[in-house]
């Protein structure tokens, strides 16, 4: 679009509103506008969709647009004049194509998967990560923190703070797929997650262990 | 020490959210406008230094600001193609 035909606010509503006869070109317009948003994004700031060809970059980028398009105009009224309205508009699209990546790559794993499966990998009581070998006090001190933490997370956490703590805060499962897989939304889950994680603390700290403490105990050296 | 020993760890003592009333939705209200403000120069901490809390302890908000961001960027110095 030439600086000559950009719309203000009022413009662009009126138009996609139909209240003016430009409505087919003001939604064309904003596609192709938040179509090319998206494909700068999904090209410039994703390395990790680096391995897909710019036929594949532009058809998803296509398809996110027509997605956002209409997630826009049903959205319209929420839009408070608060920045351009294309900055508006382009918020919307990057939530759609955010979270479209998001459930794409978790799309064939169970909550299960997501929680449960995991618990070894963390939990293992083998804390050691690299080749050396903790002193024989230090490893048995080391297995008896993990023990109370393994304790202290089943007797502090409900199941569900449980698998929300697991697979948001240890496996970095984005809360928007972990909570359909709950059955619940974004905002419910970061606050139980954030319950999870206050009670874990108060509990593990009337046990006297705190962060340093942890941390330290664990650290390589 | 294991990477995700430590994560956890971390995230268990992680006192950044606590006096912090923002959740995700509150937080994204604020984008598109920070976007543009950030874009010409402004610090979200000054603005909004609650949002940039959030933004600091939630991966997903901040993912989100930052493609955003990008791309207002981008657009503003005409990096994003015109047909
Ligand atoms: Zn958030």
């Amino acid at each position: 679009m030439s600086e000559r035909t950009e719309r203000t606010n009022e413009a662009w509503l009126a138009a996609l509103r139909g209240e003016t006869p430009d409505q087919p070109e003001a939604l064309e317009d904003l596609r192709s506008r938040l179509q090319r948003g998206i494909f700068y994004y999904l090209s410039r700031e994703r390395s990790d969709l680096a391995g897909l060809s710019n036929h594949d970059v532009t058809q998803m980028a296509q398809d996110m647009a027509q997605d956002a398009l209409m997630r826009v105009i049903e959205n319209l009224e929420s839009f408070r004049g608060d920045s351009l309205f294309t900055t508006w508009a382009m918020r919307v699209a990057v939530r759609v194509a955010i979270s479209d990546l998001r459930r794409a790559r978790y799309r064939d794993f169970s909550l299960d998967a997501l929680t449960a499966e995991s618990e070894p990998a963390w939990l293992s009581l083998n804390p050691v990560a690299g080749d050396k070998l903790p002193l024989p006090e230090r490893a048995a001190e080391q297995r008896e923190v993990l023990t109370r933490l393994q304790e202290s997370i089943h007797e502090a956490l409900t199941d569900r703070q449980y698998q929300a703590l697991v697979a948001v805060a240890v496996n970095n499962v984005p809360m928007e797929v972990v909570a359909e897989r709950m059955g619940t939304n974004r905002n419910a889950l970061y606050k139980l997650v954030h319950d999870a994680r206050r009670k874990l603390r108060a509990h593990l700290e009337s046990q006297g262990m705190s962060m340093d403490y942890m941390m330290r105990l664990f650290e390589d050296r | 020490m294991d990477e995700q020993l430590h994560k956890l760890i971390a995230c268990i003592f992680d006192q950044h959210a606590d006096n912090n009333p923002i959740d995700c939705e509150t937080c994204s209200i604020h984008f598109h406008r920070l976007a543009e403000l950030v874009a010409a120069g402004a610090s979200v901490n000054e603005l909004l230094p609650e949002v940039q809390q959030h933004l600091d302890c939630c991966l997903e908000c901040n993912e989100e600001f930052q493609a955003l961001l990008s791309i207002i960027v981008a657009e503003n110095s005409g990096l994003v193609a015109s047909e």
